[in-house]
Protein backbone atom coordinates (compact mmCIF):
# COMPACT_ATOMS: atom_id res chain seq x y z
CA UNK A 1 0.00 0.00 0.00
CA UNK A 2 2.82 2.34 1.00
CA UNK A 3 4.61 1.53 -2.26
CA UNK A 4 1.46 2.35 -4.19
CA UNK A 5 1.07 5.71 -2.47
CA UNK A 6 4.74 6.45 -2.95
CA UNK A 7 4.51 5.53 -6.63
CA UNK A 8 1.43 7.70 -7.06
CA UNK A 9 3.17 10.59 -5.36
CA UNK A 10 6.24 10.23 -7.55
CA UNK A 11 4.09 10.02 -10.68
CA UNK A 12 2.13 13.15 -9.69
CA UNK A 13 5.33 15.06 -8.94
CA UNK A 14 6.72 14.05 -12.31
CA UNK A 15 3.56 15.15 -14.14
CA UNK A 16 3.36 18.51 -12.36
CA UNK A 17 7.11 19.01 -12.73
CA UNK A 18 6.85 18.43 -16.48
CA UNK A 19 3.84 20.72 -16.79
CA UNK A 20 5.67 23.37 -14.77
CA UNK A 21 8.75 23.17 -16.99
CA UNK A 22 6.59 23.26 -20.13
CA UNK A 23 4.72 26.31 -18.80
CA UNK A 24 7.95 28.06 -17.91
CA UNK A 25 9.36 27.34 -21.35
CA UNK A 26 6.19 28.73 -22.89
CA UNK A 27 6.50 31.91 -20.84
CA UNK A 28 10.24 32.41 -21.30
CA UNK A 29 10.44 31.72 -25.01
CA UNK A 30 7.12 32.72 -26.48
CA UNK A 31 4.96 35.01 -24.40
CA UNK A 32 7.52 37.09 -22.54
CA UNK A 33 9.20 39.07 -25.29
CA UNK A 34 8.34 38.48 -28.92
CA UNK A 35 11.00 40.19 -31.04
CA UNK A 36 10.48 41.69 -34.46
CA UNK A 37 14.14 41.09 -35.27
CA UNK A 38 13.36 37.36 -35.28
CA UNK A 39 11.02 37.78 -38.27
CA UNK A 40 13.47 36.31 -40.85
CA UNK A 41 13.90 33.28 -38.58
CA UNK A 42 10.11 32.90 -38.32
CA UNK A 43 9.77 33.09 -42.11
CA UNK A 44 12.42 30.39 -42.44
CA UNK A 45 10.46 28.19 -40.05
CA UNK A 46 7.22 28.80 -41.93
CA UNK A 47 9.08 27.44 -44.95
CA UNK A 48 10.54 24.48 -43.03
CA UNK A 49 7.35 23.52 -41.25
CA UNK A 50 4.70 24.77 -43.64
CA UNK A 51 5.92 24.91 -47.22
CA UNK A 52 7.71 21.57 -46.95
CA UNK A 53 4.45 20.02 -45.68
CA UNK A 54 2.43 21.25 -48.67
CA UNK A 55 2.94 18.14 -50.80
CA UNK A 56 1.70 15.64 -48.19
CA UNK A 57 -1.16 18.01 -47.33
CA UNK A 58 -2.28 18.23 -50.96
CA UNK A 59 -1.98 14.50 -51.56
CA UNK A 60 -3.84 13.64 -48.36
CA UNK A 61 -6.47 16.35 -48.87
CA UNK A 62 -7.22 15.23 -52.39
CA UNK A 63 -7.43 11.56 -51.40
CA UNK A 64 -9.71 12.20 -48.45
CA UNK A 65 -11.94 14.52 -50.50
CA UNK A 66 -12.19 11.85 -53.19
CA UNK A 67 -13.04 9.13 -50.66
CA UNK A 68 -15.65 11.34 -49.01
CA UNK A 69 -17.25 11.92 -52.40
CA UNK A 70 -17.36 8.19 -53.15
CA UNK A 71 -18.79 7.22 -49.76
CA UNK A 72 -21.10 10.23 -49.56
CA UNK A 73 -22.49 9.62 -53.03
CA UNK A 74 -23.14 5.96 -52.18
CA UNK A 75 -25.21 6.87 -49.14
CA UNK A 76 -26.96 9.96 -50.51
CA UNK A 77 -27.92 8.27 -53.78
CA UNK A 78 -30.04 5.79 -51.81
CA UNK A 79 -32.32 8.67 -50.82
CA UNK A 80 -31.97 10.56 -54.07
CA UNK A 81 -30.09 13.30 -52.21
CA UNK A 82 -26.83 13.26 -54.17
CA UNK A 83 -27.30 16.96 -54.85
CA UNK A 84 -26.30 17.55 -51.20
CA UNK A 85 -22.90 15.93 -51.81
CA UNK A 86 -21.02 19.22 -52.21
CA UNK A 87 -22.48 20.67 -49.04
CA UNK A 88 -21.88 17.54 -46.98
CA UNK A 89 -18.29 17.11 -48.07
CA UNK A 90 -17.48 20.79 -47.60
CA UNK A 91 -18.90 20.90 -44.06
CA UNK A 92 -17.13 17.72 -42.99
CA UNK A 93 -13.85 18.97 -44.42
CA UNK A 94 -13.98 22.54 -43.17
CA UNK A 95 -15.23 21.72 -39.66
CA UNK A 96 -13.55 18.45 -38.81
CA UNK A 97 -11.40 16.55 -41.22
CA UNK A 98 -9.43 19.51 -42.56
CA UNK A 99 -8.20 20.82 -39.19
CA UNK A 100 -7.85 17.39 -37.55
CA UNK A 101 -6.14 15.39 -40.30
CA UNK A 102 -3.84 18.24 -41.30
CA UNK A 103 -2.91 18.59 -37.60
CA UNK A 104 -2.13 14.87 -37.37
CA UNK A 105 -0.03 15.07 -40.53
CA UNK A 106 1.68 18.17 -39.19
CA UNK A 107 2.49 16.43 -35.89
CA UNK A 108 4.01 13.50 -37.76
CA UNK A 109 6.05 15.49 -40.24
CA UNK A 110 6.85 18.87 -38.73
CA UNK A 111 6.40 18.23 -34.99
CA UNK A 112 8.72 15.25 -34.96
CA UNK A 113 11.29 17.17 -37.03
CA UNK A 114 11.25 20.09 -34.58
CA UNK A 115 11.73 17.79 -31.58
CA UNK A 116 14.55 15.86 -33.22
CA UNK A 117 16.29 19.03 -34.38
CA UNK A 118 16.14 20.75 -30.98
CA UNK A 119 17.06 17.51 -29.19
CA UNK A 120 20.10 17.05 -31.42
CA UNK A 121 21.12 20.67 -30.96
CA UNK A 122 20.99 20.02 -27.23
CA UNK A 123 22.94 16.77 -27.49
CA UNK A 124 25.68 18.37 -29.61
CA UNK A 125 25.97 21.34 -27.22
CA UNK A 126 24.78 23.81 -29.87
CA UNK A 127 22.21 25.28 -27.48
CA UNK A 128 24.80 25.54 -24.71
CA UNK A 129 27.31 27.20 -27.03
CA UNK A 130 24.63 29.69 -28.03
CA UNK A 131 23.95 30.46 -24.37
CA UNK A 132 27.66 30.88 -23.74
CA UNK A 133 27.79 33.41 -26.57
CA UNK A 134 25.20 35.46 -24.74
CA UNK A 135 22.42 34.48 -27.15
CA UNK A 136 19.21 33.17 -25.63
CA UNK A 137 18.29 29.92 -27.44
CA UNK A 138 14.73 30.28 -26.17
CA UNK A 139 14.39 33.46 -28.23
CA UNK A 140 16.59 32.43 -31.12
CA UNK A 141 15.72 28.76 -31.66
CA UNK A 142 12.50 27.94 -29.85
CA UNK A 143 10.36 31.04 -30.38
CA UNK A 144 10.73 31.16 -34.21
CA UNK A 145 9.79 27.49 -34.43
CA UNK A 146 6.73 28.10 -32.32
CA UNK A 147 5.54 31.04 -34.40
CA UNK A 148 6.38 29.17 -37.60
CA UNK A 149 4.14 26.26 -36.58
CA UNK A 150 1.47 28.55 -35.20
CA UNK A 151 1.18 30.32 -38.57
CA UNK A 152 1.79 27.33 -40.85
CA UNK A 153 -0.76 24.83 -39.56
CA UNK A 154 -3.94 26.94 -40.02
CA UNK A 155 -2.83 27.71 -43.59
CA UNK A 156 -2.15 24.03 -44.24
CA UNK A 157 -5.56 23.13 -42.82
CA UNK A 158 -7.26 25.62 -45.17
CA UNK A 159 -5.28 24.21 -48.06
CA UNK A 160 -6.27 20.70 -47.03
CA UNK A 161 -9.97 21.61 -47.05
CA UNK A 162 -9.78 23.42 -50.39
CA UNK A 163 -7.91 20.56 -52.08
CA UNK A 164 -10.30 18.07 -50.43
CA UNK A 165 -13.31 19.91 -51.87
CA UNK A 166 -11.62 19.93 -55.26
CA UNK A 167 -10.96 16.17 -54.96
CA UNK A 168 -14.59 15.54 -54.11
CA UNK A 169 -15.69 17.68 -57.08
CA UNK A 170 -13.44 15.72 -59.42
CA UNK A 171 -14.97 12.44 -58.22
CA UNK A 172 -18.52 13.63 -57.60
CA UNK A 173 -19.05 15.87 -60.61
CA UNK A 174 -16.64 14.64 -63.24
CA UNK A 175 -16.89 10.93 -62.54
CA UNK A 176 -20.12 10.13 -60.71
CA UNK A 177 -22.12 12.72 -62.62
CA UNK A 178 -23.53 14.93 -59.86
CA UNK A 179 -24.84 18.12 -61.44
CA UNK A 180 -22.07 20.71 -61.28
CA UNK A 181 -24.31 23.69 -60.57
CA UNK A 182 -26.08 21.87 -57.73
CA UNK A 183 -22.80 20.62 -56.29
CA UNK A 184 -21.36 24.13 -55.95
CA UNK A 185 -24.55 26.06 -55.22
CA UNK A 186 -25.60 23.87 -52.26
CA UNK A 187 -22.10 24.34 -50.89
CA UNK A 188 -22.27 28.10 -51.38
CA UNK A 189 -25.70 28.19 -49.78
CA UNK A 190 -24.93 26.00 -46.76
CA UNK A 191 -21.37 26.84 -45.79
CA UNK A 192 -21.17 30.00 -43.72
CA UNK A 193 -17.88 31.82 -43.31
CA UNK A 194 -18.31 32.70 -39.63
CA UNK A 195 -20.25 29.65 -38.45
CA UNK A 196 -18.19 27.07 -40.30
CA UNK A 197 -14.96 28.26 -41.90
CA UNK A 198 -13.89 30.42 -38.96
CA UNK A 199 -14.66 27.71 -36.43
CA UNK A 200 -12.56 25.23 -38.36
CA UNK A 201 -9.83 27.84 -38.59
CA UNK A 202 -9.92 28.45 -34.81
CA UNK A 203 -9.53 24.73 -34.27
CA UNK A 204 -6.43 24.60 -36.44
CA UNK A 205 -4.96 27.63 -34.64
CA UNK A 206 -5.39 25.80 -31.31
CA UNK A 207 -3.95 22.60 -32.76
CA UNK A 208 -0.98 24.50 -34.21
CA UNK A 209 -0.28 26.08 -30.83
CA UNK A 210 -0.48 22.82 -28.93
CA UNK A 211 1.53 20.71 -31.40
CA UNK A 212 4.42 23.16 -31.70
CA UNK A 213 4.46 23.72 -27.94
CA UNK A 214 4.66 19.97 -27.33
CA UNK A 215 7.31 19.58 -30.05
CA UNK A 216 9.64 22.32 -28.83
CA UNK A 217 9.23 21.31 -25.19
CA UNK A 218 9.94 17.65 -25.89
CA UNK A 219 13.05 18.61 -27.88
CA UNK A 220 14.32 21.02 -25.23
CA UNK A 221 13.54 18.63 -22.38
CA UNK A 222 14.92 15.55 -24.14
CA UNK A 223 17.64 13.48 -22.53
CA UNK A 224 20.61 14.34 -24.79
CA UNK A 225 21.33 10.80 -25.98
CA UNK A 226 20.19 8.91 -29.07
CA UNK A 227 17.63 6.97 -26.98
CA UNK A 228 16.46 10.17 -25.33
CA UNK A 229 15.90 11.95 -28.63
CA UNK A 230 14.16 8.93 -30.12
CA UNK A 231 11.82 8.74 -27.11
CA UNK A 232 11.15 12.49 -27.23
CA UNK A 233 10.27 12.34 -30.93
CA UNK A 234 7.87 9.48 -30.30
CA UNK A 235 6.30 11.39 -27.39
CA UNK A 236 5.78 14.43 -29.60
CA UNK A 237 3.81 12.46 -32.18
CA UNK A 238 1.81 10.49 -29.60
CA UNK A 239 1.01 13.41 -27.26
CA UNK A 240 0.23 15.75 -30.16
CA UNK A 241 -2.09 13.27 -31.87
CA UNK A 242 -3.97 12.48 -28.67
CA UNK A 243 -4.14 16.17 -27.74
CA UNK A 244 -5.56 17.05 -31.17
CA UNK A 245 -8.30 14.41 -30.96
CA UNK A 246 -9.27 15.24 -27.37
CA UNK A 247 -9.17 18.98 -27.95
CA UNK A 248 -11.27 18.57 -31.08
CA UNK A 249 -14.04 17.10 -28.97
CA UNK A 250 -13.96 19.94 -26.44
CA UNK A 251 -13.66 22.66 -29.07
CA UNK A 252 -16.61 21.22 -30.97
CA UNK A 253 -18.57 21.10 -27.73
CA UNK A 254 -17.72 24.70 -26.92
CA UNK A 255 -18.22 26.24 -30.35
CA UNK A 256 -21.51 24.63 -31.30
CA UNK A 257 -24.87 24.54 -29.53
CA UNK A 258 -26.02 21.06 -28.62
CA UNK B 1 49.15 43.62 -8.34
CA UNK B 2 47.17 42.16 -11.22
CA UNK B 3 43.44 42.11 -10.76
CA UNK B 4 41.53 38.81 -10.52
CA UNK B 5 39.26 38.19 -13.50
CA UNK B 6 37.74 35.05 -12.04
CA UNK B 7 37.50 34.15 -8.39
CA UNK B 8 35.82 31.17 -6.75
CA UNK B 9 35.39 31.27 -3.01
CA UNK B 10 34.45 28.17 -1.01
CA UNK B 11 32.23 26.84 -3.76
CA UNK B 12 30.08 23.86 -2.87
CA UNK B 13 28.25 22.12 -5.70
CA UNK B 14 26.36 18.84 -5.60
CA UNK B 15 24.78 16.82 -8.36
CA UNK B 16 22.15 14.64 -6.74
CA UNK B 17 23.85 12.86 -3.85
CA UNK B 18 27.34 13.34 -5.29
CA UNK B 19 29.44 16.23 -4.07
CA UNK B 20 31.36 17.66 -7.01
CA UNK B 21 32.97 20.62 -5.21
CA UNK B 22 33.39 20.84 -1.50
CA UNK B 23 34.74 24.26 -0.67
CA UNK B 24 36.66 24.94 -3.89
CA UNK B 25 38.55 28.22 -4.05
CA UNK B 26 40.73 29.54 -6.84
CA UNK B 27 41.75 32.80 -8.49
CA UNK B 28 42.53 33.57 -12.09
CA UNK B 29 44.34 36.79 -12.82
CA UNK B 30 43.70 38.96 -15.86
CA UNK B 31 45.89 38.05 -18.82
CA UNK B 32 46.94 34.70 -17.36
CA UNK B 33 46.50 31.32 -19.00
CA UNK B 34 45.49 28.97 -16.23
CA UNK B 35 45.21 25.20 -16.46
CA UNK B 36 42.68 23.28 -14.44
CA UNK B 37 43.91 19.71 -14.36
CA UNK B 38 42.33 16.74 -12.73
CA UNK B 39 41.25 13.17 -13.32
CA UNK B 40 38.10 12.40 -15.35
CA UNK B 41 35.00 13.05 -13.30
CA UNK B 42 36.71 15.56 -11.02
CA UNK B 43 34.32 18.30 -12.13
CA UNK B 44 36.53 20.28 -14.51
CA UNK B 45 33.78 20.96 -17.04
CA UNK B 46 31.37 21.68 -14.18
CA UNK B 47 33.82 24.34 -13.06
CA UNK B 48 33.60 26.05 -16.44
CA UNK B 49 29.82 25.87 -16.29
CA UNK B 50 29.89 27.55 -12.88
CA UNK B 51 32.12 30.33 -14.21
CA UNK B 52 29.87 30.74 -17.26
CA UNK B 53 26.76 30.87 -15.06
CA UNK B 54 25.17 27.77 -16.55
CA UNK B 55 25.19 26.24 -13.09
CA UNK B 56 24.78 27.91 -9.74
CA UNK B 57 26.76 26.88 -6.68
CA UNK B 58 24.94 25.61 -3.63
CA UNK B 59 27.26 27.63 -1.42
CA UNK B 60 30.08 30.06 -2.01
CA UNK B 61 30.54 32.65 -4.71
CA UNK B 62 31.76 32.72 -8.29
CA UNK B 63 33.00 36.17 -9.25
CA UNK B 64 33.74 37.11 -12.85
CA UNK B 65 35.00 40.64 -13.38
CA UNK B 66 33.90 41.34 -9.82
CA UNK B 67 30.31 40.26 -10.49
CA UNK B 68 28.67 37.45 -8.58
CA UNK B 69 27.57 35.24 -11.48
CA UNK B 70 24.85 33.45 -9.50
CA UNK B 71 23.22 36.75 -8.52
CA UNK B 72 22.88 38.05 -12.08
CA UNK B 73 19.57 38.12 -13.92
CA UNK B 74 19.28 36.18 -17.18
CA UNK B 75 19.79 39.37 -19.21
CA UNK B 76 22.79 40.47 -17.13
CA UNK B 77 24.29 37.02 -17.48
CA UNK B 78 23.93 37.05 -21.26
CA UNK B 79 25.55 40.49 -21.28
CA UNK B 80 28.48 39.20 -19.22
CA UNK B 81 28.90 36.20 -21.52
CA UNK B 82 29.48 38.48 -24.48
CA UNK B 83 32.92 39.04 -22.98
CA UNK B 84 33.52 35.29 -22.67
CA UNK B 85 34.36 32.79 -25.33
CA UNK B 86 34.16 29.07 -24.92
CA UNK B 87 35.76 26.33 -26.93
CA UNK B 88 33.73 23.16 -26.51
CA UNK B 89 35.21 19.71 -26.70
CA UNK B 90 32.89 18.85 -29.59
CA UNK B 91 33.28 22.25 -31.22
CA UNK B 92 29.49 22.73 -30.87
CA UNK B 93 29.29 24.50 -34.21
CA UNK B 94 25.86 25.16 -35.69
CA UNK B 95 25.46 22.37 -38.18
CA UNK B 96 23.05 24.25 -40.44
CA UNK B 97 25.51 27.11 -40.94
CA UNK B 98 28.72 27.20 -42.95
CA UNK B 99 32.10 27.84 -41.35
CA UNK B 100 31.85 31.49 -42.36
CA UNK B 101 28.32 31.86 -40.96
CA UNK B 102 29.33 30.17 -37.72
CA UNK B 103 32.10 32.66 -37.10
CA UNK B 104 29.92 35.56 -38.21
CA UNK B 105 27.09 34.49 -35.90
CA UNK B 106 28.16 36.31 -32.69
CA UNK B 107 29.09 39.40 -34.70
CA UNK B 108 25.72 39.48 -36.44
CA UNK B 109 23.80 38.97 -33.22
CA UNK B 110 25.70 41.29 -30.91
CA UNK B 111 26.95 44.11 -33.12
CA UNK B 112 25.54 46.59 -35.62
CA UNK B 113 28.53 46.28 -37.91
CA UNK B 114 27.97 46.48 -41.65
CA UNK B 115 28.00 43.27 -43.66
CA UNK B 116 31.29 44.31 -45.28
CA UNK B 117 32.97 44.79 -41.92
CA UNK B 118 31.60 41.51 -40.55
CA UNK B 119 32.89 39.74 -43.65
CA UNK B 120 36.37 41.24 -43.17
CA UNK B 121 36.46 40.37 -39.47
CA UNK B 122 35.42 36.78 -40.16
CA UNK B 123 38.13 36.51 -42.82
CA UNK B 124 40.70 37.77 -40.31
CA UNK B 125 39.63 35.24 -37.68
CA UNK B 126 39.57 32.37 -40.17
CA UNK B 127 42.97 33.38 -41.52
CA UNK B 128 44.34 33.23 -37.98
CA UNK B 129 43.18 29.65 -37.55
CA UNK B 130 44.27 28.78 -41.09
CA UNK B 131 40.81 27.97 -42.40
CA UNK B 132 39.92 30.93 -44.61
CA UNK B 133 39.85 28.46 -47.49
CA UNK B 134 37.20 26.36 -45.73
CA UNK B 135 34.73 29.18 -45.20
CA UNK B 136 32.04 27.70 -47.44
CA UNK B 137 32.17 24.23 -45.90
CA UNK B 138 29.66 22.92 -43.39
CA UNK B 139 30.75 21.48 -40.01
CA UNK B 140 29.86 17.98 -41.22
CA UNK B 141 32.61 18.28 -43.85
CA UNK B 142 35.38 19.12 -41.35
CA UNK B 143 37.79 16.93 -39.39
CA UNK B 144 37.90 17.03 -35.57
CA UNK B 145 40.90 19.35 -35.51
CA UNK B 146 39.36 21.71 -38.09
CA UNK B 147 36.10 21.78 -36.12
CA UNK B 148 37.97 22.95 -33.06
CA UNK B 149 39.86 25.59 -35.02
CA UNK B 150 36.61 27.00 -36.40
CA UNK B 151 35.14 26.90 -32.90
CA UNK B 152 38.15 28.83 -31.66
CA UNK B 153 37.69 31.42 -34.41
CA UNK B 154 34.05 31.75 -33.35
CA UNK B 155 35.01 32.01 -29.67
CA UNK B 156 37.41 34.84 -30.60
CA UNK B 157 34.95 36.63 -32.88
CA UNK B 158 34.00 39.30 -30.36
CA UNK B 159 37.55 39.55 -28.95
CA UNK B 160 36.44 38.45 -25.47
CA UNK B 161 38.48 39.09 -22.36
CA UNK B 162 38.17 35.47 -21.26
CA UNK B 163 38.27 32.28 -23.28
CA UNK B 164 37.50 28.94 -21.66
CA UNK B 165 38.81 25.79 -23.31
CA UNK B 166 37.00 22.57 -22.45
CA UNK B 167 39.32 19.61 -23.14
CA UNK B 168 40.79 21.25 -26.25
CA UNK B 169 43.22 18.42 -27.03
CA UNK B 170 41.03 15.36 -26.56
CA UNK B 171 40.81 13.05 -29.55
CA UNK B 172 43.20 15.00 -31.77
CA UNK B 173 46.09 13.61 -33.78
CA UNK B 174 49.56 15.01 -32.92
CA UNK B 175 49.53 17.53 -35.79
CA UNK B 176 46.05 18.87 -34.95
CA UNK B 177 47.03 18.97 -31.28
CA UNK B 178 50.15 20.96 -32.09
CA UNK B 179 48.05 23.41 -34.13
CA UNK B 180 45.58 23.94 -31.27
CA UNK B 181 48.38 24.33 -28.70
CA UNK B 182 50.01 26.93 -30.91
CA UNK B 183 46.72 28.75 -31.50
CA UNK B 184 45.87 28.94 -27.80
CA UNK B 185 49.32 30.28 -27.07
CA UNK B 186 49.02 32.88 -29.84
CA UNK B 187 45.52 33.99 -28.85
CA UNK B 188 46.72 34.65 -25.30
CA UNK B 189 49.76 36.57 -26.50
CA UNK B 190 48.28 38.60 -29.35
CA UNK B 191 44.93 39.49 -27.79
CA UNK B 192 46.11 39.53 -24.15
CA UNK B 193 43.21 37.22 -23.39
CA UNK B 194 42.74 35.41 -20.10
CA UNK B 195 42.48 31.69 -20.72
CA UNK B 196 41.19 28.81 -18.65
CA UNK B 197 42.15 25.42 -20.00
CA UNK B 198 40.40 22.42 -18.56
CA UNK B 199 42.18 19.24 -19.49
CA UNK B 200 43.73 15.99 -18.47
CA UNK B 201 46.51 16.24 -21.05
CA UNK B 202 49.23 17.30 -18.64
CA UNK B 203 52.15 17.93 -20.93
CA UNK B 204 50.43 20.04 -23.57
CA UNK B 205 48.38 22.01 -21.09
CA UNK B 206 51.23 22.67 -18.71
CA UNK B 207 53.40 23.91 -21.58
CA UNK B 208 51.10 26.79 -22.42
CA UNK B 209 49.90 27.67 -18.92
CA UNK B 210 51.17 30.33 -16.58
CA UNK B 211 49.62 28.68 -13.56
CA UNK B 212 48.16 25.27 -12.79
CA UNK B 213 45.44 24.13 -10.43
CA UNK B 214 45.12 20.44 -9.77
CA UNK B 215 41.67 19.45 -8.54
CA UNK B 216 40.48 16.18 -7.11
CA UNK B 217 37.73 15.14 -4.70
CA UNK B 218 36.05 18.52 -5.05
CA UNK B 219 39.02 20.59 -3.90
CA UNK B 220 42.24 22.11 -5.14
CA UNK B 221 44.88 19.59 -4.08
CA UNK B 222 47.83 21.47 -5.52
CA UNK B 223 48.55 24.71 -7.31
CA UNK B 224 51.52 26.49 -8.71
CA UNK B 225 53.67 26.84 -11.76
CA UNK B 226 54.64 23.84 -13.85
CA UNK B 227 58.00 23.18 -12.25
CA UNK B 228 56.53 23.48 -8.77
CA UNK B 229 53.98 20.74 -9.50
CA UNK B 230 56.67 18.49 -10.95
CA UNK B 231 58.43 18.55 -7.61
CA UNK B 232 55.34 18.05 -5.45
CA UNK B 233 55.65 14.65 -3.78
CA UNK B 234 52.13 14.20 -2.37
CA UNK B 235 50.63 10.87 -3.55
CA UNK B 236 47.61 12.44 -5.22
CA UNK B 237 49.70 14.88 -7.24
CA UNK B 238 52.22 12.22 -8.16
CA UNK B 239 49.54 9.75 -9.27
CA UNK B 240 48.07 12.28 -11.67
CA UNK B 241 51.28 13.89 -12.90
CA UNK B 242 52.96 10.50 -13.46
CA UNK B 243 49.84 8.79 -14.83
CA UNK B 244 49.79 5.93 -12.31
CA UNK B 245 46.80 3.59 -12.79
CA UNK B 246 46.24 2.97 -9.08
CA UNK B 247 46.73 5.09 -6.01
CA UNK B 248 44.62 7.57 -4.05
CA UNK B 249 42.28 7.53 -7.06
CA UNK B 250 41.53 3.78 -7.09
CA UNK B 251 41.51 1.69 -10.24
CA UNK B 252 38.36 -0.16 -9.11
CA UNK B 253 34.95 1.39 -8.80
CA UNK B 254 33.91 1.03 -5.12
CA UNK B 255 32.34 -2.38 -4.56
CA UNK B 256 32.35 -5.37 -2.21
CA UNK B 257 35.36 -7.58 -1.59
CA UNK B 258 36.29 -9.48 -4.76
CA UNK B 259 37.10 -12.85 -3.14
CA UNK B 260 34.03 -12.71 -0.92
CA UNK B 261 31.78 -11.97 -3.89
CA UNK B 262 33.26 -14.77 -6.00
CA UNK B 263 32.69 -17.28 -3.20
CA UNK B 264 29.16 -16.22 -2.37
CA UNK B 265 26.73 -18.88 -3.58
CA UNK B 266 23.60 -16.80 -4.01
CA UNK B 267 24.70 -14.05 -6.28
CA UNK B 268 22.45 -11.02 -5.99
CA UNK B 269 23.61 -9.81 -9.34
CA UNK B 270 21.99 -12.77 -11.08
CA UNK B 271 24.75 -12.94 -13.67
CA UNK B 272 25.78 -16.46 -12.73
CA UNK B 273 25.10 -19.13 -10.18
CA UNK B 274 27.03 -22.08 -8.73
CA UNK B 275 23.89 -24.22 -8.46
Amino acid sequence: MLTLIRGLGRFSLEIFGTLGRAGLLWWMSIVRRPRLSNLPLVIRQIYQLGVLSVVITILSGFSIGAVLALQGYNQLAQYGAESALGLGVALVLVLEIGPVVSALLFAGRAGSAVTAEIGLMKATEQLTSMEMMGVDPLQRILAPRFWGGFIALPLLALMFSVVGIWGSAVIGVEWLGVHEGTFWSTMQEGVDFVRHVMKGFIKSVVFGTVITWIAIFQGYDAVPTSEGISAATTRTVVYSSVAVLVLDFFLTLMMFDF
Amino acid sequence: MTEDLVRLENVVYRRGQKTIFDGLSLRIKKGQTVAILGPSGSGKTTLLKLIGGQLRPEKGTVLVNGKDVAALSREELFKLRQDMGMLFQSGALFTDLTVFENVAFPLNVHTDLSNDLVRDLVRIKLQEVGLRGASTLYPGELSGGMLRRVALARAMALDPGLIMYDEPFTGLDPIAMGVIVDLIRRVAKVYDTTGIIVSHDIEETANISDYIYLISDGRVIAEGEREFLKKDQSPRVRQFMDGLPDGPVPFHYPTTDYAEEMLTENQKTGWFSFD
